[in-house]
């Protein structure tokens, strides 16, 4: 195991690609779970303007519904940090360096458990860059700022499970695709268009079936914070069913990546 | 002790025998030749053996053994082009491998030292010519200072000059006892550094034997002469002269094992011709392979 950690981290160290990705990924983060500030401004501006005092006050960095604010948005970026694995991967292929290390003695499994490693990596990245980031929004706009700051932490910990996730698709569709262009094209129109589309037209757009799809497994487990028509049905707890779809998916693509990395000639 | 052994190993693509029903083994010390035309599943077999292709059939052991990942960690390999991160360099590829074969990094001077990259070690792989490319893959295949090696093809696009080099350190790796699987189309190559070969076609073993064999067999002597038909009437004259055989600018002789050089020469000079080229050879790899693939023509 320290091995691999270590194995992975060589790999990677002195890669500027990985590292400017990475970047790039944690600045985006901070730019789209910016965007609350500037509907708040939008709305202050609006209200002081004009004499309706009823307008809604935007809360979006009120503890503790932060957590569920900002674990939703910050998910929308999430592509960004799919393209490190998505790189790293097709890269191990297109060098057949793949190819070497199994030659040299590491197994089709540990290859696998070496990505896993990453992959969690990039995910307590992602999950502590949005915890800090909402957290530094927090204590600039929530006027609360009590013991209940913490309350909701569970959407922070979906939120880690959601990216390890969508990170073990983009790393099924690797192994799958092989090119990295492709794999990037495939991981985003599958997961904007083609699920979305698929659900609406063939599924209706509501049902179970439509829950077990595997972006919306993932989707599922932090739902929007907003929702106008019955704010009594919006989320307050990750619920047990939704992580155990989300789960199971990760499971079958862990399995979906093993068999290809055991079953094809490399 | 057997190091590898092969049973009816086949691998189809498609329609196509990469590998027919290969039945091997290399025993511990041999230098071992694998011999063939291109396309003539070399790599393939390799390729099955290096556990990254799965075999269609037939099955292979390694130190007597299943083969494991484990396995592979005894063996230093290079299959076709050298394979290593581009923008690590060599000391930190070396490292992933060290990594890969449990093994410690102090080797990897040694190696680098051993191949002659020394000087360039932290240069990025992306940065180095073919021929580092092929060295630093050599030293990747010696990290672990492993007990057999696997060398696909290792001077394939060398200047001459990195050919005799690579050599060289074949030899040196060969004479410290080592078992090496050498794949090649270069018959010279093999006969210089192997003791043992197979010879492959369209994925069939054709022949299996030492190399010793070969050279045991026969004599053969090359003459050339800027007056070939001169020098042709003397030689038929020449006692112990079993048969004479052009081949391009001078004649190959078939000749009894007390004919040496000194012999041939006497009776040229008595004939005032000057050889430009002489040179005795005790069995040819080469006439040998183009027999056994014309009889399995």
């Amino acid at each position: 195991m320290l091995n691999l950690i270590k194995l992975e981290w060589i790999k990677n160290k002195s890669n500027m690609t990985f590292w400017i990705l990475l970047l790039i990924y944690i600045g985006a983060t901070y730019v789209i779970l910016s965007t609350g500030s500037i509907l708040m401004n939008a709305s202050y501006e609006f209200t002081s303007n004009q004499e309706i005092q009823d307008f809604p006050q935007i809360t979006i960095y009120e503890f503790p519904g932060i957590w569920h604010n900002m674990s939703y948005i910050g998910s929308f970026v999430r592509l960004l940090l799919a393209v490190i694995i998505i790189f790293n991967i097709s890269n191990e292929v297109t060098f057949r360096t793949l190819r070497q290390n199994i030659i040299d003695g590491l197994s089709p499994a540990r290859f696998l458990v070496s990505k896993l490693i990453l992959i969690t990596a990039l995910a307590t990245i992602a999950t502590i860059a949005l915890f800090l980031i909402s957290l530094y929004f927090g204590f600039q706009y929530s006027e609360n700022q009590t013991e209940l700051i913490f309350s909701k932490l569970s959407f922070v910990g979906a939120y880690f499970i959601e990216i390890f996730g969508y990170l073990c698709f983009a790393m099924a569709a690797s192994f799958w695709i092989k090119k990295s262009v492709m794999s990037v094209m495939f991981v985003l129109a599958y997961s904007i268009i083609f699920e979305p589309f698929f659900g609406w037209v063939f599924l209706d757009g509501e049902g179970l079936l439509i829950q077990l799809l595997p972006i919306n497994a993932l989707d599922n487990l932090i739902q929007s914070p907003i929702n106008l028509l019955n704010p009594e049905e919006v989320q307050t707890y990750i619920s047990m069913t939704e992580l155990n779809y989300a789960v199971a998916w990760i499971l079958a693509f862990i399995g979906i990546s093993y068999l290809l990395l055991t079953k094809r000639d490399w | 002790m057997s190091i590898l052994q092969t049973k009816n190993l086949t691998k189809h693509f498609g329609s196509r025998t990469a590998v027919n029903q290969l039945s091997l083994e290399i025993s511990s010390g041999q230098v071992f030749g694998l011999l063939g035309p291109n396309g003539s599943g070399k790599t393939t077999t390799l390729a099955m053996i290096l556990g990254v292709l799965q075999p269609s059939a037939g099955e292979f052991s390694w130190f007597g053994q299943q083969p494991s990942a484990t396995s592979r960690q005894k063996i230093g390999a290079i299959l076709e082009q050298p394979s290593f991160y581009p923008y690590l360099t060599a000391v930190e590829n070396l490292k992933a491998v060290a990594q890969i074969k449990n093994c410690s990094d102090d080797r990897i001077n040694i190696v680098l030292e051993t191949v002659g990259l020394l000087p360039r070690k932290h240069d990025k792989f992306q940065t180095y010519s073919l021929g580092m490319k092929q060295r630093l893959a050599i030293a990747s295949a010696l990290l672990a200072d492993p007990e057999v090696l696997i060398l696909d093809e290792p001077t394939n696009g060398l200047d001459p000059a990195g050919i005799v080099e690579i050599r060289e350190i074949i030899q040196k790796i060969a004479d410290s006892g080592k078992t090496i699987v050498l794949a090649s189309h270069l018959l010279s190559e093999v006969q210089k550094v192997c003791s043992h070969f197979g010879i492959l076609k369209e994925g069939k073993l054709l022949h299996q034997g030492s190399i010793q064999q070969i050279e045991g067999e026969k004599i053969t002597i090359e003459v050339g002469a800027d007056d070939m038909t001169q020098l042709e009437e003397v030689l038929r004259n020449i006692k112990g002269v079993l048969a004479i055989n052009r081949d391009g600018s001078f004649y190959r002789l078939e000749v009894e094992h007390e004919v040496s050089t000194s012999y041939i020469m006497q009776h040229l000079q008595e004939h005032h011709i000057t050889p430009t080229h002489i040179l005795r050879k005790q069995g040819n790899l080469e006439q040998e392979f183009l027999k056994i693939l014309a009889s399995h023509a």
